[in-house]
């Protein structure tokens, strides 16, 4: 249910408190000799914007085992700024995301050949909904009363396997996680032939207190839910995203992949 | 702390940085400590995964279910992933190829430079020669940097109807055969050698189909 303020019977002339957002992020190169993820958002901080055109929050981890990961992930993002600018408000906003990552897709294959690839995770706030697609295995996390849980399915080789595995009745997941190839994606933009996208068919309504953390695994995959969380408590978004990379660095791991974090605050 | 966004949609503090920090030019290596030869930059597949330590903290599922631990890994696509141009750069090629008959007509073989010792298949067809870049090459003398990448330096051809090898010139380098400066176009003899520019590379021609053999007429009677 929709968290409202209880208006007077007779009062129909008070306007409604609207949800705002407060933005942060961060981003390292890790110990890799480049950096290949990306990241943007539109109109986070524009209250006019946000409310005719909503916000728009992208991040994409170029692959490595490719080419170019950088160029692709800086392109599907060109490609998905246009064609949120382009989308119709009113319609079926589920749909045109989930079109709009179909056809970067696409794009994306036609302009590197399938030689490049990236992860995808896009999320739009209108209205105070969210509606989310995700290619690949960066992270989309809801934070909402000191829960964290994670919004979008991991799509990597092993869950694949695994997925399979269940159908025959074998639920032990370790020779899924132990596979040759078990950490390959399933899906990546890029390939022009994207089957499955985790993607939202109605939006999740937002409430003030929400978090919002997109990030690539190079957070995801070193950061437990309770190190996040941790961050996530601290004032600001900024703020978060400044002690997970501080937290990340300090770890000093040998091979620490890029890592890029994202944070969407909501209140009112 | 001042934020404030950039025109490529980062938000940076202005209280710390003087431009932001994000936009690409931007960003170097924190200096993680990292072994001699660190396996995130290698491409050798069995470094790919690296260790992956199994770390029960970042489980978020029930136990044993594996947390994306990247770590060590380049983001790899799916088992078997070949772009499809890369099967068939712009040549008409039959659909499948392991069903049609394509086989050996020859060789070079590298008795010299950094790809010494390697033999590579000669095709009834154009073969051509260079290193490969973006382009794939049917020879491509993967190792020696004189070499260009973009175009190819050299084509051995070989013409079924005739039974014989042409070599052809390309344009990024000269070429030498049995020492001599090479034609743009000339016949190719067995066991001539071929050099490039400045390269130590030296390839020796190793034809299968000659005088005493070839695909259509097979094995000649006439011989010895």
């Amino acid at each position: 249910m929709q968290d409202r303020t209880v208006q007077p019977a007779n009062d129909f002339i008070r306007p409604r408190r609207l949800l705002s957002y407060q933005v942060g992020n961060m981003q390292n190169q890790g110990g890799r000799e480049y950096q290949e993820d990306s990241f943007c958002f539109v109109n986070a901080t524009d209250v006019t914007e946000i409310k005719t055109q909503g916000l728009l929050a992208l991040l994409a981890d170029g692959m490595g085992g490719l080419e170019d990961g950088k160029a692709v992930s800086e392109t599907a993002l060109q490609l998905l700024r246009e064609e949120f600018l382009a989308m119709d408000r009113g319609g079926n906003l589920a749909e045109q995301l989930m079109t709009a990552v179909r056809r970067t897709d696409e794009s994306l294959f036609y302009r590197f050949s399938g030689r490049g690839g990236t992860t995808l995770v896009a999320c739009l706030i209108y209205r105070e909904k969210l509606w989310f697609a995700c290619v690949g295995d960066s992270y989309l996390y809801l934070q909402r009363e000191g829960e964290l849980t994670r919004l979008n399915a991991e799509q990597n080789q092993c869950h694949t396997q695994y997925a399979e595995q269940i159908v025959q009745g074998n639920l032990d997941p370790r020779a899924a996680n132990e596979a040759d190839g078990a950490q390959r994606l399933s899906e990546f933009m890029g390939s022009g032939q994207i089957g499955e996208m985790d993607a939202s068919r109605r939006p999740l309504i937002l409430r003030a207190g929400d978090q919002l953390l997109l990030c690539s695994d190079g957070v995801g995959g070193v950061l437990n839910q309770q190190e996040l969380c941790d961050c996530l408590a601290k004032p600001t978004p900024m703020q978060a995203c400044q002690e997970m990379e501080r937290e990340i660095v300090c770890r000093n791991r040998a091979y620490q992949d890029n890592f890029t974090a994202m944070v969407i605050r909501c209140g009112y | 702390m001042a934020m404030t966004q950039c025109k490529n949609g980062h938000y940076y503090d202005t209280d710390t940085h003087a431009s932001c920090p994000y936009c690409s030019s931007q960003q170097s290596i924190i200096d993680f400590s990292t072994p001699d030869g660190f396996g995130g930059a290698t491409q050798a597949p069995a470094d790919w995964g690296g260790s992956r330590a199994r770390d029960d903290s970042h489980t978020q599922a029930p136990a044993g279910w594996g947390s994306a631990d990247s770590y060590g890994g380049r983001t790899m696509p799916p088992s078997g992933w070949k772009p499809p141009e890369a099967q068939d750069e712009g040549k008409t090629m039959p659909i499948m190829n392991q069903d049609v008959f394509d086989p050996d007509v020859g060789w070079l073989v590298c008795i010299a430079g950094p790809d010494r010792g390697r033999s590579f298949s000669l095709k009834a067809k154009g073969n051509t020669i260079g290193r490969s870049g973006s382009h794939r090459f049917d020879i491509s003398l993967d190792k020696d940097r004189n070499l260009s990448r973009e175009a190819a330096v050299a084509t051995v051809s070989y013409d079924a109807k005739r039974n014989s090898f042409v070599f052809i010139c390309g344009e990024s380098s000269i070429l030498y055969v049995n020492g001599q400066v090479a034609e743009s176009r000339m016949a190719l003899h067995p066991f001539d050698a071929i050099e490039i520019g400045n390269s130590d590379t030296m390839l020796l021609f190793v034809p299968l189909c000659g005088e005493r053999f070839d695909w259509s007429a097979g094995l000649k009677k006439e011989w010895g």
